[in-house]
């Protein structure tokens, strides 16, 4: 990273945001911008990789590119109703060295966004490991993300696990506790709707529809 | 591209040797990184014989390079390939999982005992050797028991009454031509079954399917029965099914398999029904879906993850399988 001038990293980043039609989620996160980096963490079932598809469909929208890193095979039924499928790159990661790998190539693209789809399952295999190995690739992919945030807005999907007397944490443990810049909580409240929550204070709620999401403030 | 070369898979002995070289990052190694549309097997082999290293280390690295470059290459997604899904014959059932099982995906399902899994399981099975002329994917099917759960003379009911109904359904000449040399014996042969009776065999199954994979469905029936019972430290367990997981993933994403996995429930501290092992696998199967008797003969499926989600179907089990309820 050579040193720049700042107002020609604002034109940068200027060119590369793009238009969002969830301006409640821009409030919550403090703007979706290229230097964000953003957690969703939240059980099975409630919703992130829909939050994110729907930003993706955002960006394309806006005609600017997408990058996803998934451990997921991408279906068909995810896909339609997306416009311009050109600008949408996907590269499909099984271990964390993958993960290493397409996170180095995102840097030589250009991208607005990007998106990796279930971080847990790639680094919680390396964490179990005996060896000391595992903190040290952690910390190799907390490089790449910040790396890669510099030029885009990178949002991931992260798991929860029980942390005792029945609350919820984050997965991944404590040493990845630091690396998004922003983390939002997705969890069910009493009546069975998604809430989404940022530092315990302030929530949203989430609706799923056909065509997308909607967030609102609670 | 900053990758130090510590962060590779390769063994300390080449880490050690490159070091010696001065190469520390993976970018002082190759000068042009085949990334996106310029990536080259071809280009990749040349440029690692230009750069003089002996023979071993050269051999890990090209080997490591190609495999991880090649599938992680970023792609543009195409679409317009028809997936052709597997059916379950109860229609109701079939448009809640928006045409059946597709290629690709991993599918949970989850039940109390007696919701109807097992048999799920084999008709399932029995589908996957429909011809493609009838719509079915004619392919072969693994079903790996865990349980106990699986008759061959109810594989064999369920496949006899498949075969009556594609006679029935037959219009065409071809059609009938067809059905008429089609046998049970022939669609029972596409239909394998294996038995594993601790967990060390089943993930040496998947090792072995994962090598060269011809199945079109791999259906695992009771995934908990070996893992809720043997295991005292809870860590390790995490551990194998976090790495069993990744294995699942990446055989769908290798092979045009699709993995149906059965779950079972449990009761936690509040009195209601959570699935077992845990929060980490539940992020594994893209779609979940919930399995519970109603009544004699009549069970239901709801969408707990995935597209529908929160929506219910109501099939019936009889003697020939899996079937519709008659409307009412």
């Amino acid at each position: 990273m050579f040193p720049t001038p700042c107002n020609w990293l604002l034109r940068q980043n200027k060119l590369l945001k793009f238009q969002n039609t969830l301006p409640v989620l821009d409030e919550l996160v403090g703007g979706l911008h290229p230097g964000q980096i953003i957690e969703l963490c939240g059980p099975s079932g409630i919703g992130k990789s829909q939050v994110c598809w729907h930003l993706i469909r955002d960006c394309l929208n806006a005609g600017k590119n997408v990058a996803m890193i998934s451990s997921r095979k991408i279906q068909d039924y995810d896909l339609e109703n997306l416009p311009n499928l050109s600008n949408l790159s996907i590269s499909y990661v099984s271990s964390v060295y993958n993960l290493l790998i397409s996170l180095a190539a995102v840097n030589s693209m250009s991208v607005s966004l990007v998106v990796i789809d279930g971080i847990q399952p790639l680094l919680q295999a390396v964490l179990g490991s005996a060896n000391f190995k595992g903190q040290a690739l952690l910390n190799e992919v907390k490089c790449g993300i910040g790396t890669v945030s510099v030029k885009s807005l990178v949002i991931y999907t992260n798991g929860l696990v029980s942390v005792g007397d029945g609350n919820h944490g984050p997965a991944l443990g404590r040493a990845w506790e630091v690396a998004p810049s922003v983390r939002i909580m997705m969890l069910r409240d009493r009546e069975g709707g998604r809430v989404m929550w940022r530092n315990r204070e302030v929530t949203a709620r989430l609706e799923i529809g056909d065509q997308g999401v909607e967030i609102s403030w609670n | 591209m900053a990758l130090p070369i510590t962060s590779l898979p390769i063994p300390q002995s080449t880490v050690r040797y490159l070091s010696s070289r001065n190469v520390v990052y993976l970018s002082d190694l190759l000068k042009t990184l085949p990334w996106l549309d310029s990536y080259n097997e071809e280009s990749v082999i040349l440029q690692m014989e230009e750069l003089n290293l002996p023979e071993v280390h050269r051999r890990l690295l090209t080997d490591f390079l190609i495999n991880h470059l090649h599938q992680t290459a970023f792609q543009a997604p195409q679409i317009g390939k028809k997936l052709v899904p597997i059916i379950t014959f109860s229609s109701s059932l079939d448009s809640l999982l928006c045409g059946g099982i597709f290629p690709n995906e991993i599918v949970e399902f989850l039940g109390e005992p007696g919701s109807g899994t097992s048999q799920l399981c084999m008709q399932l099975a029995v589908d996957c050797s429909i011809p493609e002329m009838f719509g079915g994917r004619a392919c072969k099917s693994l079903l790996i028991d865990c349980n106990g759960d699986t008759c061959n003379i109810r594989l064999n009911q369920m496949a006899k009454a498949t075969l009556t109904h594609l006679n029935l359904i037959a219009r065409s000449a071809e059609e009938k031509d067809i059905t008429s040399k089609l046998t049970v014996d022939e669609l029972l042969s596409k239909v394998y079954t294996a038995r594993c009776t601790n967990y060390t065999q089943l993930i040496a199954l998947i090792n072995t399917v994962s090598k060269d994979c011809n199945y079109g469905a791999i259906i695992i029936d009771a995934l908990a029965t070996h893992f809720r019972h043997e295991f005292e430290d809870m860590r390790q367990r995490t551990n194998i099914i976090a790495e069993f997981s990744n294995k699942l993933h990446k055989l769908c994403i290798d092979a045009p398999v699709s993995l149906i996995i059965v779950n079972q429930v449990r009761m936690d501290g509040e009195g209601s029904i959570q699935p077992c092992l845990g929060e980490s696998w539940s992020h594994t199967a893209t779609r979940r879906i919930f399995l519970r008797r109603v009544s004699t003969d009549v069970y239901s499926a709801t969408i707990m993850k995935g597209k529908r989600s929160g929506e219910t179907a109501n099939f019936r089990i009889s003697s020939r399988g899996i079937r519709d309820c008659p409307a009412q």
